[in-house]
């Protein structure tokens, strides 16, 4: 992105999240009063993206996440496991180039933890970068670059693959 | 985009179902009693409007005076009107000339029906070229041509002929004037200062009238309007009235009077004239409406947006997801703004039928006719759309400027929202609300409090056993002294006398001259009432010095009573000496004989001024000034004392329905419009209180959700239920408190404004101020006391865990 946002306007900073920026939370974070496909949809609407291309691009992700048959349920309706993909879906919708997540297994548990983060390392070979803040040394492990903080100071890092881009 | 802010604002609805309907109900509440007496503002400011020629319409009035001391008549003499339709023809287009014999009531017969008819006028034949009544049946320009005409309203219509067409009928006016129905006037469609059931066509009592009265322009008995044209500037044709008063009036009299115009829309609310043709309405009424309906609107808007705020709060994490998810400050607000919108379409919705249902009741509280159908719709859609989407606006201001402060981090993380955390705005708008409801309370109270107080004052006369009874305008006058002979034979009677006007209601102003001499034209108008024999007595009034009338006494060509006032307006120094002094009248030499404590004989509205009693004394005059029997009981067996009365009545005048009433009864329904005025302020304070109960109920969950942790680790570490239930309710009583330290002055301020109109008035006493205060705190505490005592109940394990 190369731009410097610290200084930023409030809408410029609104915008880039928008754009350019996808979160993942450890608590999932989903409208409570929205349905799986409005909660998916919520992003979109905020690009200003037409009614059918939202439903194509919101169906195609839902299909791809495995979640199309959750689409009119709400979040409290489903699974931590599943809320975590709607939130994942949410976050890729808009195609970023970047996905933030905080601690995307914490609230999940193994076999969850797990097939998310699949999800991200799927969505990271496609061309997103994924960085993900966690605790968990599994949820590390399906990173190509980790970096150890110790008290917010970098103790070390490692380059497990050589990164795609 | 839209859809969406929809969705999710129905579904919140629903989900916090108990703060929408306190939401909707405040609002709808609040904009329909808003509404409510919008409509009543606007109906009293559309009085006598309905005349095409309404704007060009002008009453006459005429002004005597000496002093300060007068009259200030809404009527005219006779001759007034045709007078100034001969010597202005270029300025005046028509005139008319309205006329009741100054009567109480008229007796109306129709076959076998019979009855005493209070809205009965004569009027000239341009009376429908003049006004645009609205007649149901019949044709205006036709109606009053003829002598012997009258047009009624529908109501007497049904009344005298039920289902039959009342059209050709013919009634009969005091059993001797015949009337022909030939129209019928529709009521219903308008409003104005003149209400009227019967108008019949001047013509027809032309032998009822002397001949000297017609031509006196002394007496002044005739309501006069004149229809300007088109191009005629009312100012102009003032200052051509002196010369009418020059050319005609007797020259004693012209030197104090004074004419001039008063435009027809302005009588309604501005004119308090003496002789007014009906009891008009008060702009400081109207004012107060005002003032009230301003404060149940921003009570309105506060408590939306409390509840709003309170509601916003619960949304936290909906607002920082959508802040992560990249929408602006402006999306979240414009989301905001149209889910305020939307709560304020539900409560405008509602609102329609709550002003359905409540139309009736405040019509009644005003006592105006003022029906749905009559109310204008186009000033009902604007208000109750105005006012709601204005506070659905204004109330989303507020929360709308901290949801961009919030931080999505925080918010998502579950801390609290800091910029509603401590909020000074939230509470100054908690203390006006407070304020505005505790001034509410306190002028309700104190407008009580006089209107008691005039009711209940020492008037200086005896009014709660005096029956008064009208008495037709005939020769039957003639019969009083033996009526008042048989009436003293019957039981529990004690003292009968007879008047011109009903004492302490009306009097009349009549001409004096305070010299002895011959030929000395220096005359006076004093307020006065011309009697019968035993008049102070009956009226039980305090005679200081002198005595009251006899009859062998020649005092009916030669003495008159006069009040202490009149001894101090005529600079004749103390009571003692001002008997023996001359006050001469057109009848007579006479001399005051008598002086009497000062009494209100008018309303407490009114200082005591200078007051003559007089007797009447030849057969004319007798005719003319006999109006009321006042009959003093002494309260013993009510039923028969009026058996009696009604069968000497009978007796005297068989032809005529008995009528009565007790002058304590009338006298009280001077402060009616007062009384009114107290008790929709009660209503409508009761209204604000309401609402604010709402705002309040609102904001206390609101609190407690902000103190949720607080709580938990308070109870967490030992402190009481009833400990915690205090430190929740604190915040509330210090806002009271400031509240009352505010409302208090400023209430205590605006009463005493009010109260100086009034010369006869209360001493303000701390008791309002302080139930006030008492009030306004007990509602509050057991408004938030849902909540408080719910958060202490709670076990605060839940909410620990939470953090």
């Amino acid at each position: 992105m190369a731009e410097e946002v610290g200084k930023a306007y409030s809408k410029r900073r609104a915008q880039l999240r928008r754009e350019q920026i996808g979160f993942v939370f450890q608590n999932f974070n989903l409208i409570d009063e929205l349905t799986i496909f409005e909660n998916i949809e919520l992003p979109l609407i905020y690009q200003r993206v037409p009614a059918s291309h939202r439903m194509k691009m919101v169906n195609r992700v839902m299909e791809r996440l495995q979640i199309a048959h959750k689409r009119n349920y709400f979040p409290q309706q489903i699974s931590g496991g599943q809320q975590q993909r709607v939130a994942v879906a949410r976050a890729v919708v808009t195609k970023p180039k970047l996905i933030l997540a905080d601690e995307p297994t914490g609230n999940l548990d193994s076999v969850r933890g797990q097939e998310v983060m699949e999800m991200l390392v799927q969505l990271n070979e496609a061309g997103t970068t994924v960085i993900i803040v966690t605790h968990s040394s599994a949820a590390a492990d399906y990173s190509n670059r980790i970096i150890n903080l110790f008290d917010g100071q970098i103790v070390s890092e490692n380059i497990t693959q050589i990164p795609r881009s | 985009m839209l859809k969406n802010y929809f969705t999710i604002a129905l579904r919140n609805l629903y989900k916090h179902w108990v703060y929408s309907i306190l939401n909707i109900v405040g609002l709808a509440v609040g904009i329909s009693f808003f509404t409510l007496l919008f409509i009543i503002i606007q109906y009293e400011l559309s009085y006598d409007r309905v005349h095409t020629k309404a704007d060009r319409i002008y009453r006459v009035i005429e002004k005597i005076e000496q002093n300060g001391v007068g009259e200030e008549s809404a009527s005219l003499p006779f001759l007034f009107a045709p007078t100034a339709l001969e010597e202005f023809p270029e300025q005046i287009e028509n005139a008319v000339r309205i006329f009741n014999f100054q009567l109480f009531s008229h007796s109306i017969s129709y076959n076998e029906k019979r009855d005493n008819e209070h809205k009965f006028y004569f009027t000239d034949s341009t009376f429908f070229q003049v006004f645009d009544y609205p007649l149901i049946m019949g044709n205006p320009k036709e109606a009053l041509k003829h002598p012997n005409s009258v047009v009624i309203s529908y109501e007497m219509a049904q009344k005298y002929f039920g289902e039959d067409n009342p059209i050709g009928k013919v009634i009969y006016y005091e059993e001797s004037i015949p009337l022909t129905v030939k129209g019928i006037l529709n009521k219903k469609d308008y409003a104005s200062h003149f209400d009227f059931d019967f108008i019949a066509s001047l013509s027809s009592v032309d032998s009822f009238i002397h001949p000297m009265m017609y031509t006196s322009w002394v007496w002044n008995p005739c309501w006069t309007y004149l229809v300007l044209k088109e191009d005629t500037n009312p100012n102009n044709l003032n200052v051509l009235f002196p010369l009418v008063i020059e050319k005609y009036f007797p020259p004693k009299l012209a030197r104090h009077v004074n004419i001039y115009l008063q435009p027809l829309t302005d009588i309604h609310l501005y004119s308090h004239l003496d002789y007014e043709i009906s009891e008009n309405g008060e702009q400081t009424h109207i004012i107060s409406f005002g003032i009230i309906a301003s404060l149940i609107l921003i009570i309105t808007i506060i408590n939306f947006t409390n509840l709003s705020t309170a509601r916003y709060s619960m949304r936290a994490k909906e607002i920082g997801i959508r802040k992560a998810i990249g929408a602006d400050k402006s999306e979240l607000v414009q989301q905001f703004l149209v889910e305020s919108l939307f709560i304020s379409a539900i409560g405008i919705v509602s609102a329609f039928v709550l002003i359905e249902v409540f139309l009736p009741y405040v019509a009644d509280l005003t006592n105006r006719d003022l029906t749905y159908n009559k109310v204008d719709k186009t000033t009902l859609v604007t208000s109750l759309f105005g006012s709601g989407l204005i506070v659905g606006f204004l109330s989303s201001i507020y929360p709308s400027y901290y949801l961009s402060k919030f931080l999505p981090a925080e918010v998502i993380n579950g801390e609290p929202i800091s910029g509603m955390k401590s909020s000074n705005f939230r509470s100054i708008l908690v203390i006006l609300q407070f304020c505005i409801t505790i001034y509410l309370l306190i002028s309700t109270m104190v407008s009580f409090s006089q209107v008691e107080y005039m009711r209940n004052a020492e008037t200086g006369f005896e009014k709660d056993k005096i029956i008064i009874i009208p008495m037709p305008n005939t020769s039957v006058r003639l019969k009083y002294e033996d009526m008042k002979e048989k009436l003293l034979k019957g039981p529990n009677i004690k003292s009968v006398t007879v008047t011109e006007e009903i004492l302490g209601l009306n009097h009349q102003t009549h001409d004096f001259t305070p010299k002895n001499k011959e030929g000395d034209d220096e005359i006076i108008f004093l307020p006065s009432l011309v009697v019968g024999y035993d008049f102070i007595k009956t009226f039980d009034i305090q005679l200081l010095v002198g005595r009251e009338f006899h009859k062998d006494s020649l005092d009916e060509a030669g003495a008159v009573i006069v009040n202490q006032e009149l001894v101090r307006f005529m600079e004749w120094g103390t009571a003692e000496n001002a008997i023996g002094k001359p006050l001469r009248t057109s009848y007579g030499n006479e001399k005051v004989i008598g002086v009497v404590e000062n009494f209100n004989f008018e309303s407490l509205r009114e200082e005591v001024t200078p007051f003559v009693i007089d007797l009447a004394n030849m057969q004319g005059a007798k005719i003319s000034y006999y109006k009321y029997i006042a009959i003093r009981i002494d309260g013993k067996d009510y039923a028969e004392t009026l058996g009696y009365i009604e069968s000497v009545w009978k007796k005297f005048i068989p032809n005529r329905i008995f009528e009565y009433f007790f002058l304590n009864k009338r006298l009280s329904k001077l402060y009616l419009s007062e009384l009114k005025l107290g008790v929709i302020s009660a209503n409508f304070s009761l209204v604000a209180i309401f609402i604010a109960c709402l705002g309040l109920f609102g904001l206390s969950s609101f609190i407690v959700e902000q103190k949720r942790k607080e709580i938990a680790i308070r109870k967490a570490i030992g402190t009481t239920n009833t400990s915690i239930v205090f430190l929740l309710s604190n915040e509330f009583i210090s806002l009271v408190g400031i509240s009352l330290l505010i409302a208090w002055p400023f209430s205590y301020f605006m009463l005493n404004i009010w109260l100086e109109r009034f010369p006869f008035r209360i001493e303000l006493s701390y008791v309002p101020f302080l139930s006030s205060g008492l009030i306004v705190l007990f509602i509050t505490l057991i408004t938030v006391s849902y909540h408080t005592i719910r958060a202490a109940m709670k076990n605060p394990v839940h909410d620990l865990n939470r953090e």
